[in-house]
């Protein structure tokens, strides 16, 4: 026989056995008078008995007061602090969440990339622009003395025969001194 | 003095006009349920005060989009208890604790604070809940003070009613074996 072990208590013990005995007759009575109860319900029922009944022990010991106190008059004034705080301007907390972190990092990586590729574009091909830049640089030509648009055409063109003369004679010296497996090997 | 209906409160809020005075019913409704609901989760009393307001600010934001699906009391109870476990991870983070060495941390800053003044049993009760898991803390409080009905702490912790009574019944188990460990005859 088990009973809780409560002092006090003692003239008041309850048998477990008997009350779950008890609770395995009821459920047999009531199938026949067609009432029901829900599955499972007098496997914990003593359980529950048992735990309500430590539960008033403890709010008969206990005072139900947790002995937790809050300053002089808090909850006059704690419904002003929350109004006032909701009636402040509410600020944006940029990167509150994850999601908002990384769309924000793609976004910068898009237009970096697309900001790479334009200007990259840009230098190879003429984009049609504003038609009054044009008229302008056109302008700045007819301005400027001929004899100096040539001087400056055939400087360039120098510099590139250089360049050119340059480039052949290396050409000329690796397939002159190095042999085709040489050049193999080194690739 | 009779309380305004949760339904009351709703109806006004939906209203741009009668904004303001639905939240301020609710306020007055309950501020000081879900204070005592945070106070004994994190025990200090400048915590439950940043957490409470944090919790009434985030239904200010969100009532518009409450669903009447639950109970708008189990709602903000829900807010809280999140707002609250959050805190103490964050907590734990912060101080590099290990898991069951909080509640020492919670116990020390209960005998510290000076907004306790519980007798020799009261103080020993909280030892006994702070040795407690935090679930099984969350769901003795939430049962033994708020005196709420398993489907409604199901509501607010999402757990269910079967798991729910068994946590309890453990938890004072626990808190019994504690109190008559203890030199105080229970």
């Amino acid at each position: 026989m088990r009973t809780l072990p409560f002092k006090p208590f003692a003239l008041r013990c309850i048998n477990i056995s008997e009350m779950e005995e008890h609770s395995e007759h009821s459920e047999r009575s009531v199938s026949g008078t067609g009432f029901t109860v829900p599955s499972g319900y007098f496997d914990g029922l003593s359980h529950e008995i048992n735990t309500r009944i430590s539960v008033e022990r403890l709010k008969v010991l206990v005072p139900q007061d947790s002995g937790f106190t809050v300053p002089d008059a808090y909850f006059d004034h704690l419904e002003t602090s929350i109004t006032n705080k909701i009636s402040q301007k509410p600020v944006f907390r940029l990167w509150r969440s994850g999601v908002l972190k990384y769309a924000t990092a793609a976004c910068f990586i898009i237009i970096a990339a697309a900001g790479i590729l334009f200007f990259s574009t840009g230098n190879r091909e003429k984009i049609p622009g504003n038609p009054h830049a044009d008229i302008a640089a056109e302008q700045i030509l007819f301005d400027i003395d001929e004899d100096v648009i040539m001087e400056h055409i055939e400087a360039n063109y120098k510099e590139d025969k250089k360049t050119n003369t340059a480039d052949m004679e290396l050409e000329n010296y690796i397939l002159n001194n190095y042999s085709q497996n040489d050049l193999a090997s080194i690739l | 003095m009779k309380q305004v209906e949760d339904a009351d409160i709703l109806e006004k809020f939906s209203d741009s006009k009668t904004r303001n005075e639905a939240f301020n019913l609710l306020l007055k409704k309950y501020q000081q349920k879900i204070y005592w609901h945070i106070r004994r989760l994190v025990i200090d009393h400048d915590d439950a005060d940043d957490l409470v307001q944090e919790t009434f600010i985030k239904v200010w934001n969100n009532l518009e989009k409450f669903r009447s699906d639950s109970q708008l009391y189990t709602w903000i109870y829900r807010i809280a208890t999140n707002e609250s476990i959050t805190f103490l991870n964050k907590q734990k983070q912060r101080n590099n604790t290990p898991l069951d060495e909080v509640s020492g941390e919670l116990e020390q800053s209960l005998v510290a604070s000076s907004y306790f003044n519980g007798d020799k049993l009261q103080l020993k009760l909280q030892k006994a809940i702070l040795s407690l898991p935090e679930k099984q803390r969350l769901i003795f409080n939430m049962k033994y003070f708020d005196d709420l009905k398993y489907e409604e702490i199901a509501e607010i912790t999402g757990t269910s009613v079967g798991a729910l009574k068994a946590s309890f019944h453990i938890a004072v188990k626990k808190i019994e074996t504690f109190m008559l460990n203890e030199d105080i005859t229970f």
